[in-house]
């Protein structure tokens, strides 16, 4: 345990750059960017006139609320949580995926392999370490750093409202579908694990294996069984549909560990019709998505393929030092 | 005394050539064994079957394990230093001290917080912005605080200067070494490990040619200064190999009697260089 503990700091060390600071300064750009969208529309509301816009954030800047308004601003509060999701899920998947690759891979190529099996470290223990840095501890810490830059976004929302003589409480933090809404992302997070798995796997497994280009091989292996899948097909023999081999499968593969909550299983179990209506933005909605996805057996079977491809990657480590 | 490693008929493949063709050694502990060869012989490979990094057939015990199973328990027992570039780049002094202390049963914090103290390292530098002898230092100085039962070390030295180099091995006679301790080392700087040596084994295209203490080396082997006049009686006592110098042959002699060498001119030890040299003849034609 004491040993896996050390694993996991060296993969820290290593990874700070992807792992922290990214997250940190997509957060620090989040609020910039939000501070200088309030004070664009200070300006413009002031050189308009009172009443003249009824942009999402203008409720921000009124001291009365309709409950229209309020209704408004309960949008407000889910979509910034799930804009400012998506934003750290994409630069997630970004870091992970490369990570990933390179995990394998990169002390293999300037040798430091050497100096890693020179001590009483097992090759499980190594690629275990890195698995579990990508499908659990790095979500875990991003999720964190995500929730930490939207709350001090919905303080920077409160000043603002405060100013203008509105109540934060009515408008922002009394907000009914706050606490399910955050409930349903952390029960999302183990989906979110289980869903990654495969990606995980894959991307392991290809820096384990491969001599040379990583990366070229990960990309080619998948579309290529997938062009050869639409191939049979298109020879009259059975094969698998293709929704099924390019979503679930290759997809899936290459880019499971992008996004936290719901890039997943929400947009799946949900519909896109809940997408474009929006209400996917309520918790009831994304409760039941998740329910459906913990219920789906593609959750479980591609978790499963993805731990076998685990063992394929240990497997691989163990011959890394071969000729 | 007991054996650290016994390998019988140890052989390993690669696609097209045979690095290993049924080795048999045994390597006794409290020893210091140079294993020697010309490039290609077999010598990482063989080291590397010690290591349990690569795969081979026959029979291999290292410290009453198998290295092909049960790696990382041998690790405790077993370092190994290969080559000087191995350190991870971006890690941090501090950092590998860390690591290498949590992940280490054996390994004694103070001893290389002491070793690394004679040094010029500093905790927060990286190691890419170190010289390759600071590397070595570094790499040194993790490893001797590591009570180890085997240390090998694969060209421990290569592109270091030479103030480095003596630092090296008098670091490791002086700081590390013991009759508990074995020390298995590859390199082709030959002359400057012969002094430290007890054993040595050359290997050539995959097999040992020759195992022995330095103690019986020199009693086998002779070199003996000859005039020109005496040349046709030394060659016919069938040298090993034939050098002038100064006008005169300088003969080595493998197994030949003392007392009838004296006869034809002066007797010397010859350098293990030179026993090396003679005994590899043909191996690049």
């Amino acid at each position: 345990m004491n040993t896996m503990h050390w694993l996991l700091k060296r993969e820290f060390w290593e990874h700070r750059g992807g792992f922290f600071w990214a997250p940190l300064w997509t957060g620090a750009a989040v609020l910039a960017l939000t501070l200088l969208g309030l004070f664009a529309g200070e300006v413009r509301m002031l050189q308009a006139g009172d009443g003249a816009s009824n942009s999402a954030l203008s409720m921000l800047f009124f001291s009365e609320q309709t409950p229209g308004q309020i209704e408004h601003a309960a949008k407000l509060l889910n979509g910034s949580l799930l804009g400012v999701n998506a934003l750290f899920g994409l630069v997630m998947g970004v870091v992970l995926f490369f990570y990933l690759l390179g995990a394998l891979y990169d002390d293999r190529r300037d040798r430091s392999v050497l100096f890693w099996k020179s001590l009483p470290v097992s090759d499980a223990g190594t690629v275990i370490s890195k698995a579990l840095m990508a499908t659990v501890l790095i979500p875990f810490l991003v999720f964190g750093l995500m929730l930490v830059t939207w709350l001090l976004l919905q303080i920077l929302f409160s000043v603002f409202v405060l100013i203008h003589g509105g109540s934060p409480w009515t408008l922002i933090w009394g907000q009914h579908s706050l606490l399910p809404m955050l409930a349903v992302m952390l029960a999302d997070l183990p989906a979110h694990m289980l869903w990654s798995l495969l990606a995980v796997g894959w991307l392991l497994l290809c820096s384990a294996a491969v001599r040379s280009k990583p990366f070229l091989w990960a990309v080619l292996i998948p579309v290529l069984a997938g062009i050869a899948n639409g191939w049979i097909g298109l020879m009259g023999v059975p094969n698998l549909p293709a929704w099924f081999v390019w979503r679930e499968g290759i997809a899936r593969m290459l880019l499971g560990m992008l996004g936290l909550y719901g890039t997943w299983g929400q947009t799946r179990s949900v519909g896109d019709g809940a997408l474009r209506s929006g209400s996917i933005f309520g918790w009831e909605a994304a409760g039941r998505g998740l329910g459906a996805l913990y219920a789906s057996p593609e959750l479980w079977i591609g978790a499963l393929v993805g731990i076998a491809m685990i063992a394929g990657a240990v497997w691989f480590r163990r011959r890394s030092s071969e000729a | 005394m007991s054996a650290v490693i016994q390998a019988h008929g140890l052989r390993k493949r690669y696609r097209n050539t045979e690095a290993l063709r049924g080795v048999d050694f045994t390597i006794e502990s409290g020893r210091i064994v140079g294993l020697i060869g010309p490039n290609g012989a077999g010598k990482t490979t063989a080291l590397k079957a010690i290591l349990g990094l690569t795969e081979f057939e026959g029979r291999l015990d290292v410290l009453g394990h198998d290295p092909r199973v049960g790696r990382e328990r041998m690790m405790r027992d077993v370092s190994f230093i290969a080559d000087v570039a191995v350190l991870p780049r971006w890690i941090r002094v501090r950092q590998v001290v860390d690591f290498v202390a949590g992940v280490h049963p054996r390994f004694d914090r103070a001893r290389c917080e002491a070793f690394l103290a004679r040094t010029k390292l500093l905790q927060n530098a990286r190691v890419r912005e170190l010289s390759k002898g600071m590397i070595v230092q570094l790499h040194l100085a993790l490893v001797m605080a590591i009570d180890a039962r085997l240390l090998v070390l694969d060209e421990p030295t290569l592109g270091l200067d030479l103030l480095y180099r003596k630092q090296f091995y008098q670091s490791l006679l002086e700081d590390y070494f013991d009759e508990q301790r074995t020390i298995l080392i590859t390199t082709h700087q030959v002359e400057e490990i012969e002094h430290i040596l007890s054993d040595v084994m050359f290997i050539r295209e995959g097999s040992i040619t020759l195992q022995s203490d330095m103690d019986s080396l020199g009693e086998r082997y002779a070199e003996v200064m000859v005039n020109p006049e005496q040349g046709d009686a030394a060659r016919a006592l069938k040298p090993l190999s034939e050098r002038s110098v100064f006008g005169r042959s300088v003969f080595l002699f493998d197994g030949v009697a003392r007392a009838q060498l004296q006869t034809l001119g002066e007797v010397r030890r010859p350098s293990l260089a030179d026993i090396f040299v003679a005994s590899m003849q043909g191996s690049y034609a």
